[in-house]
């Protein structure tokens, strides 16, 4: 029978032949059967407002408006918020990545499932506009400061440094072609640090989450040493006492693609051999605390938040080292989990985020008496930055 | 909105098909709740545009009547004059919102000032429902219709919303008398549920992941692409294009089954065939027969000579070519199968067919593979850069681990791809389908209800959803 003769049959045709009607009656009753089910489910059951899974507010039901109808939002989120509530949806999800496993799939919505269940974030094209206006107010930045020693680490991300866990063959952007092209953008008077090579002759012990975007303490560390000189940091500590904070962290990477396979666990060192003490305050909480841990984030939705409490414009850290070196950090998350391996080295530490700063950076490097300047990124997220060249502008 | 969507499925159709199946014939009120469901279906995507595919409605039904009327008092020039003042502002309006940007950019390149102009955006699904009227009016006057007159029953014809957007192109002639009268049953629900679920299938599970493979491909840039990873991705595209449009077509005639309707083929087994003339016998079928109708025959056919008929061939696809988009590169596209289809009708004639099956069969596949490359591409550059690369000019060498990575991920959903571009499972699934025993029957419908429960767990997660022909 072909599939032409197929579409043109009448089925009054077909009911004089004794094949084929219960198939019918079963498909019929079948599809009405599951629509229906679905759609009903979706009515009577309750709405979810967060999902732990996706790591993300689901949408809720929108309200009508003639604005946004004729603008398509209403249309737009009214299809989210069905997709959003459909009954199951981690349970669908879930069979989802199952089938694409399945058959062969690597890459799961920008991720790779790399060797030993590593999630490896693709990297994305880098703003190479934004990228040259950012150096470009870096290096007047540094111009501005010449008694300053500036640095910069932009740390390449797992996809790069873990090249080998990748799935064979799995195309990347070239981070290590990156880091050159960045350095030959670089004024002279800018130190930069480049990491890649040490973290690779480390790559086993388990620099970076396997469930979430970002480095690991680990990471870090073996970063810091590797930095520790260009940071004019002499005889740097390399005994730790090391405190394993949780053992159930699911990371960015593992809502995004959908795999919850595994689990990471978040370790924090702390340096022996030191009597530094701090005092940690941030722009969303002014109150002094002697930590840069926050323990609250363990039970939270991101457990990386764990250190500093995640993301703020400004953090103030004062020790009570006197070292006569005051360091200013230009940063993003991955500087959360670095900074606290430079708290013996300076007296005060301050880091900005300059996707939330909107304040003076000269009254802060003269206030703050600052010696020292770090730009510490991941290189994903420097390559698509949008806010340092207006901040280092800033009046 | 489209078919795959958690929206429509769950949503949309049940609401949609609900209401239809409790009002009664009677007094036109299935063919009123087909015409309201199809225009907020169109304005669910298009909330400004549905005023213009109103007026589109309004002035051809009323143009159809004029012309009818003309023709039973006699005057035939005034019928005329009608019908072609009818299909030129029909062509206008698709012009204007279709090629208005490509004709001032191409114009501006030329003049010396350029003439300032906004980019519009397209009316989803215009060059198919102004297709479907300029059909009508056509064939009213060439008197193979009675003119229609319900307005409701011809707006449900123009925007029925199964084949709104993606066709197939739907002739009127075809649906006349569904239009008055046409059964439901169980059986055609559930075989309406079936056509759609294989198409819900070849979108969601073989055309988004194939496209996915190709999109990651052309991402690589020429310079980290071999010759393996070119022909993969243009083997990807290939896949992409005919279960998206093949797909969509599927989804199409189910739902006009679940609605009561039959519609014409539009896919035959396109990549079985053994020349590009039978392939473009195969593909598309509405879109090639309504040229061939409404242009090629009215210029002459192949009726006057060799050079009038290549002459006609070259003009039908040309603006076949254009249709598909406003850009050069669909254009050349046009052309490239025209001069090929020329070449086999007048140069090679029968000499191919003496050709094992085998050979004809690649010899077809490679030209239209190269010629899916040329629809693809951004840029006319970029097409002939991308075909270099597929033939070792330009690229990183004949294979490299990035290829071997792609065939990976290519060869279950590509080998399952190619195996349903054959009609051998298609005609095997009949035999379980309309067996005697009652448990093939059975097992026939579990099929298609795991195809479904597995097309809608990719769709609750999909990132990635594109239709092709949304651009047309």
């Amino acid at each position: 029978m072909r599939q032409d003769q197929d579409v043109r049959q009448e089925p009054a045709k077909r009911k004089k032949k004794k094949g084929g009607r219960l198939f019918y009656r079963i498909m019929a009753a079948s599809f009405a059967g599951i629509v229906l089910l679905f759609a009903l489910a979706g009515i009577v059951l309750p709405d979810r407002g967060y999902s732990e899974e996706e790591k993300r507010v689901l949408a809720s039901f929108p309200e009508a408006s003639w604005d946004g109808i004729q603008k398509k939002d209403y249309m737009e989120d009214l299809e989210s918020y069905v997709s959003d509530q459909f009954v199951l949806r981690d349970a669908w999800i879930r069979f989802k990545v199952q089938c694409d496993l399945l058959v062969g799939k690597r890459e799961f919505n920008g991720i790779y499932l790399g060797k030993d269940k590593y999630l490896i974030q693709i990297p994305g094209e880098p703003d190479d506009e934004n990228v040259a206006r950012n150096m470009q107010a870096i290096n007047q930045f540094a111009g501005r400061y010449p008694e300053l020693r500036v640095c910069m680490m932009i740390v390449p991300n797992a996809a790069c440094v873990m090249e080998e866990y990748l799935p064979k063959g799995a195309p990347v952007r070239d981070q290590e072609k990156d880091v050159e092209d960045l350095k030959g953008q670089l004024a002279e008077n800018i130190n930069y640090i480049d990491v890649t090579a040490s973290m690779r002759g480390h790559v086993q012990e388990g620099l970076y989450y396997k469930t979430d975007h970002h480095w690991t303490s680990k990471g870090a560390l073996r970063a810091f040493e590797a930095a520790a000189e260009g940071l004019g940091i002499e005889n740097p500590i390399t005994d730790y006492e090391v405190y394993t904070v949780t053992n159930d962290f699911s990371g960015t990477l593992s809502s995004k693609s959908g795999y919850h396979k595994v689990k990471d666990s978040i370790q924090v060192y702390a340096p022996k051999g030191t009597e530094v003490k701090y005092l940690v305050t941030d722009s969303d909480d002014v109150k002094e605390r002697p930590t840069v841990y926050d323990k609250e984030a363990l039970n939270g939705k991101d457990q990386y938040q764990v250190f500093f409490g995640g993301n703020h414009a400004l953090v103030d850290i004062r020790t009570t080292n006197r070292t006569s070196r005051s360091l200013l950090v230009f940063k993003d998350s991955y500087a959360n989990c670095f900074v606290p391996f430079l708290l013996p080295y300076y007296d005060e530490i301050i880091m900005v985020d300059p996707r939330y700063y909107y304040d003076n950076v000269q009254m802060l490097v003269s206030n703050k008496k600052v010696t020292d300047v770090l730009f510490l990124y991941n290189m994903d997220t420097f390559l698509g930055d949008r806010s340092i060249a207006d901040v280092l502008a800033g009046e | 909105m489209i078919f795959s969507s958690i929206f429509f499925i769950f949503v949309f159709l049940p609401v949609v098909l609900a209401v239809y199946y409790l009002v009664p014939f009677r007094y036109q009120l299935k063919n009123l709740v087909l015409l309201l469901a199809s225009l907020v279906f169109y304005a669910w995507g298009e909330p400004v545009y549905v005023i213009l595919m109103l007026l589109g409605i309004g002035i051809n039904f009323a143009g159809g009547l004029e012309i009818e009327n003309y023709l039973q008092s006699g005057r035939e020039r005034n019928a005329k004059v009608a019908c072609i003042v009818i299909v030129a502002v029909d062509l206008a309006v698709l012009g204007f919102y279709k090629y208005y940007g490509f004709v001032l950019e191409n114009v501006n390149a030329v003049l010396p000032f350029d003439i300032p102009y906004h980019e519009l955006a397209l009316p989803i699904g215009i060059s198919f429902y102004t297709f479907q009227t300029i059909s009508y009016i056509i064939d009213v006057y060439r008197q193979k219709v009675g003119a229609q007159r319900s307005f409701i029953t011809f707006g449900a014809y123009v925007c029925m919303f199964p084949q709104l957007i993606a066709g197939p192109i739907v002739r009127y002639s075809d649906v006349e008398k569904q239009l008055a009268k046409r059964t439901l049953s169980v059986e055609k629900f559930g075989d309406g549920a079936m056509w759609f679920l294989r198409g819900l299938g070849k979108k969601v599970l073989l055309a988004n992941t194939m496209g996915s493979v190709f999109d990651a491909i052309m991402a690589l840039g020429a310079a980290n692409t071999s010759v393996l990873t070119a022909w993969i991705g243009c083997f990807a595209y290939t896949m992409q294009i005919y279960f998206d449009f093949g797909g969509y077509s599927d989804m199409a005639v189910g739902l006009g089954k679940m609605l009561g309707f039959e519609f014409m083929k539009n896919f035959d087994y396109p990549y079985t065939a053994k020349s590009v003339t039978e392939f473009w016998r195969r593909w598309h079928i509405s879109l090639s027969s309504w040229f061939k109708e409404y242009v090629y025959i009215p210029l002459g056919g192949n009726r006057g000579g060799t050079k009038k008929a290549v002459r006609n061939l070259l003009v039908v696809w040309a603006l076949t070519g254009l249709w598909h988009g406003a850009a050069w590169n669909f254009i050349f596209w046009g052309l490239y199968y025209g001069i090929i289809l020329c070449v086999e009708k007048y140069i090679l004639k029968e000499g191919l067919a003496k050709l094992p099956a085998v050979c004809r069969h690649v010899y077809t596949m490679v030209l239209v593979m190269l010629g899916w490359v040329l629809f693809s591409s951004p840029t006319l550059g970029r097409a002939l850069s991308y075909t270099g690369t597929m033939f070792g000019i330009g690229g990183s060498g004949v294979a490299d681990a990035t290829g071997l990575y792609f065939l990976g991920t290519c060869l279950v959903p590509g080998t399952v791809s190619a195996i349903l571009c054959a009609p051998l499972v298609y005609k095997w699934i009949p035999r379980i389908t309309r067996a005697r025993e009652w448990y093939k029957q059975v097992a026939g419908a579990v099929i298609y209800i795991g195809i479904f429960l597995v097309s809608t767990a990719y769709l609750v997660n999909a990132t990635y959803n594109p239709f092709l022909y949304f651009r047309f």
